[in-house]
């Protein structure tokens, strides 16, 4: 699935994971969050082995990892109402901080844009962008010192991704958090990351900054998905614009 | 046919109205709402769809643009009311028409793409036969030619070694050669205008720039496309004419490099600056005027590493 693929995620930044279906990507993701055991190599955390580590001991340094799907309906209990989601990963993070859950809970809804009439709601009865939101604000609960972004603006129209996409650019400014973006789309990889790593076929063919491995790629698959990338060219159209 | 030419005879349009494949003047479509007040969903909406032309309808979720690209095709939905100045197909009006009337059109002479493969394909029956019933439906060919049919069908679509996939489920097919298949299903009948909501949405970049390759390739057989989507990118590479629509309403048209290029709704700048890229790093998106997280979320790094 995935072969010989290396990588360091450094803090507060991005790196982006590009390829197309089947290409690794989540796995890659997986084996990162330590969902997964690779056959060989290692992750480490902060330079402490990850991977492999002892379960209490993962379990010692968990919240500072987390993680947004695409689709967040998934990963939330159906019977759960946002604050009961909110509240479970808070006390995940600080278990001391029992006593202020809801008033932690109120704050990490106005740190994504939402507020406390949300603690109520039934994500199901929410829109796409609100749950977004909300899987941000969990995301965010323990202070993690990195967030798996897995898809996470793809199922996202334009303006509720723009959004969406916004706010993640905020809270890692004010929170110093690093993202491990996963994304099949171009723009959004190009949009948010400092650095990218190009997968095919389980391996990882291409990694540099963002603008190294868009405009100057050096691997045959990477041209290709860059030519595959349909754009607006702006110039060609102003020009067609003004014949008019 | 009457009530065509006393339409013509009225606005005396008549060259204009009937190169249109497509003449849709006003359209509104209600939903009965939860509280008993009908929802106007759709409202007055102009389209007109010429042979080998594709109209985009862009627009966000909840914009109206799929529920009007279904009333075309008299799907609008359970307890939807539709109502029109004109809405005609090849100077045949579309209003108050029956369900069988309907069935006959849509395949035949209007095709459907749906986002999904994977919903609108039947889940266990194999690709080669759901466009064999799509014939069968319409009372096309024997059972030999149908085969045929469905085989050349899935060819001219891209799908490599089409024995072997139509007697594949759609389960067995990855979302590339999925989609294809629904578009075979679509087009086997050769409709005239083909209404493909949101394509490429789910799908890979490489693979989306296959199904937009087919599409293309329907647009220069003469086929006219209404697309959906949020994506101008896309549009961008199908589209002739581009309908931006908001609250239920086209808040812009006009020929799609016009559109891009000057846009003059503000909505439609929005959504063009909504599109990540290159040429957005660093910059903001959205036009979300919310308080920004930096704001409200407090210090926060008590716990160091």
């Amino acid at each position: 699935m995935v072969k010989g693929v290396s990588f360091a995620l450094g803090r507060g930044e991005t790196l982006g994971i590009v390829g197309e279906s089947g290409s690794g990507k989540s796995t890659l993701a997986r084996i990162a969050l330590s969902l997964e055991t690779p056959d060989s190599g290692e992750v480490r955390f902060f330079g402490q082995p990850w991977t492999g580590a002892a379960p209490a001991e993962q379990r010692r340094i968990r919240w500072r990892l987390s993680v947004v799907y695409q689709d967040p309906l998934s990963s939330f209990d159906p019977r759960w109402r946002v604050s009961r989601i909110l509240a479970d990963a808070i006390a995940l993070g600080d278990p001391a901080n029992a006593g202020r859950v809801r008033d932690r809970a109120v704050e990490l809804l106005e740190a994504v844009g939402l507020g406390a009439q949300h603690l109520d709601q039934w994500p199901l009865r929410m829109s796409g962008g609100q749950r977004q939101r909300v899987a941000i604000a969990r995301a965010i609960a323990t202070n993690p010192d990195a967030i798996v972004l897995d898809e996470a603006v793809s199922a996202l129209d334009v303006s509720v991704q723009a959004q969406i996409l916004d706010l993640l650019s905020d809270l890692q400014e004010q929170l110093g958090v690093s993202y491990l973006l996963i994304s099949h789309d171009l723009g959004v990889i190009h949009h948010m990351s400092d650095r990218v790593l190009v997968m095919q076929d389980g391996n990882a063919v291409e990694q540099g900054t963002a603008d190294e491995v868009f405009y100057n790629p050096r691997h045959a698959y990477t041209q290709r998905l860059l030519e595959c990338l349909p754009r607006l060219e702006y110039a060609k159209l102003r020009t067609a614009a003004s014949s008019r | 046919m009457t009530m065509l030419a006393d339409r013509l005879a009225e606005n005396g349009e008549g060259a204009a109205a009937a190169s249109n494949l497509l003449d849709v003047r006003g359209l509104n479509v209600w939903f009965a709402g939860d509280d008993g007040e009908p929802r106007h969903v759709v409202k007055g909406v102009d389209i007109e769809l010429r042979s080998g032309q594709c109209v985009a309808l862009v627009g966000e979720s909840g914009s109206g643009k799929s529920v009007t690209a279904r009333a075309l095709v008299g799907l609008a939905g359970e307890g939807a009311r539709v109502a029109a100045d004109t809405l005609q197909f090849k100077g045949e009006t579309l209003l108050g028409r029956s369900d069988y009337w309907w069935a006959r059109l849509r395949g035949a002479k209007v095709g459907f793409i749906l986002q999904d493969a994977l919903v609108s394909l039947d889940p266990l029956r194999p690709v080669g036969k759901e466009i064999e019933e799509a014939l069968w439906l319409h009372g096309w060919g024997t059972r030999t030619s149908r085969r045929e049919k469905a085989l050349r069908t899935l060819g001219e679509v891209g799908v490599p070694e089409p024995e072997l996939r139509a007697r594949q489920r759609p389960g067995e097919l990855s979302g590339g050669l999925r989609q294809r298949a629904l578009i075979a299903s679509a087009i086997a009948l050769h409709p005239a205008i083909v209404i493909a909501d949101e394509p490429t949405t789910a799908l890979d970049v490489t693979v989306q720039a296959q199904v937009l390759g087919v599409l293309k390739q329907m647009l220069a057989r003469g086929t006219s496309v209404i697309l959906i989507s949020h994506d101008f990118a896309v549009v961008s590479k199908l589209a002739d004419v581009i309908l931006v629509m908001r609250g239920g309403s086209i808040v812009e048209a006009g020929p799609t490099a016009t559109v891009l290029a000057r846009p003059q709704h503000r909505y439609t700048q929005q959504l063009i600056d909504a599109i990540p890229s290159e040429h957005t790093k660093g910059t903001r998106l959205s036009a979300d005027d919310r308080p920004s997280a930096r704001r409200l979320f407090p210090s926060s790094r008590e716990r160091t590493a």
